[in-house]
């Protein structure tokens, strides 16, 4: 297999050990371009200093977040819509679940240099969004997780960085990250978005990245942050369309409607990039109703 | 079975001469893929009336097998309806 690197072809040897019959899938998902190939092998390496001796244990989570996806998919095909449409039903079913939750956020690491469409938001997020941020911005990213988007915010960013999640256990997971990779100090407070906003901090960048789809009211969200931006401030929200997955509530079933949410949030958009699943065409990806990652970045209007 | 199968496979994938056998893989049809698949199983659910379980249908290695699990769940489904 045409791996990008040793870093990317350990993780893919790993996978492979404990599941050969995925390497049709992961064949098609190597990048082929080479600035697609060195920034997968970067961020490969990370990931591996990430998972330590655990990658056996990284492997089974995501072989378990596949299985899962393919029960979403499946009931997603049979409805039309997601399985669940409130936070109540997400956090008593897969928050609340620490076997759960271990699984799937060992899972979304290694997916990120696995899925295609997560690596081409990654190169979108690298090459497009960051050099547009000026070096002494104020950045601010809401649910960082897995911490790699601040990690490479902090390689090419030198003003405040900081991190916000309505979660102690994700925050602590994003911290330990960011330690490992040797990242700078960065902010990292619990904090919700629908807090009165009481401290007048406010952002010239602003990340949003695959959190949009787990909210009731995504709209409200944008309209929060738009509270906290400078006006000409930069925001990138990246969110999956017809996205299956046992943690999504808000169904985006377009690109355009993606787009169209952060318009309507008081931004101008300025670019964007769609990115079907692996194997896929997007016009394939469109007439199946398959999954499409859709990244936007945008300025704040005053 | 097969012939039924086939008219699915046919309907699926925008290929009116595409021809199937129990030795048929996914390598063998073109634009049979991950997520393909799912919209394949959902219409085989639709056209002979089962209900898949994810595990079943995950690492299927040909259309044999798959056609077995058909068969199995199917047969599963016309015992429950004739319980009273």
């Amino acid at each position: 297999m045409n791996t990008a690197g040793p870093a990317h072809g350990q993780i893919v040897d790993a996978v492979l050990a404990a599941w050969p019959q995925h390497a049709t899938a992961l064949d098609r998902a190597m990048p082929t371009e080479a600035r697609q190939r060195e920034l997968t092998e970067q961020v490969s390496a990370a990931i591996l200093a990430l998972v330590g001796t655990q990658l056996d244990r990284h492997v089974a989570g995501y072989r378990w977040m596949c299985a899962m996806v393919l029960d979403e998919e499946l009931d997603f095909r049979r409805t039309g819509s997601y399985r669940y449409s409130s936070f109540a039903e997400v956090e008593r079913r897969v928050y609340s679940d620490p076997s759960v939750m271990v699984g799937y956020m060992d899972g979304l690491l290694l997916s990120q240099v696995l899925w295609a469409n997560h690596l081409d938001m990654l190169a979108f997020y690298v090459d497009a969004y960051l050099p547009a941020v000026g070096s002494s911005a104020a950045h601010l990213e809401v649910g960082p997780g897995h911490g790699l988007l601040l990690w490479l915010a902090s390689r090419t960013l030198r003003g405040t960085l900081a991190g916000w999640d309505v979660s102690g256990t994700s925050l602590e997971r994003t911290a330990t990250a960011l330690r490992t990779l040797g990242s700078p100090p960065i902010d990292l407070a619990l904090r919700n978005l629908f807090d009165p906003d009481d401290d007048g901090q406010r952002f010239d960048s602003v990340v949003i990245s695959e959190v949009l789809e787990h909210l009731e009211q995504p709209d409200r969200a944008l309209a929060a942050l738009h509270r906290r931006m400078r006006p000409g401030a930069l925001l990138y929200a990246n969110a999956p369309v017809n996205s299956p997955a046992v943690d999504h509530i808000w169904l985006f079933r377009s690109p355009e409607e993606v787009v169209d949410l952060v318009a309507s949030s008081g931004f101008a958009v300025e670019s964007t990039r769609f990115a079907p699943a692996t194997g896929l065409t997007e016009a394939r990806a469109r007439k199946m109703r398959f999954s499409i990652s859709c990244a936007v970045v945008a300025r704040r209007l005053a | 079975m097969l012939a039924e199968m086939q008219e699915v496979f046919r309907s699926v994938f925008e290929a009116d001469d595409l021809t199937i056998s129990r030795e048929t893989t996914a390598r063998d049809v073109e634009g049979w893929d991950s997520l393909s698949h799912v919209t394949l199983l959902v219409s085989l659910e639709q056209r002979f009336g089962i209900r898949f379980k994810s595990s079943e249908v995950s690492d299927l290695k040909n259309v044999g097998e798959l056609l077995d699990v058909v068969a199995r769940e199917r047969s599963r489904s016309a015992t429950s309806a004739a319980k009273p």
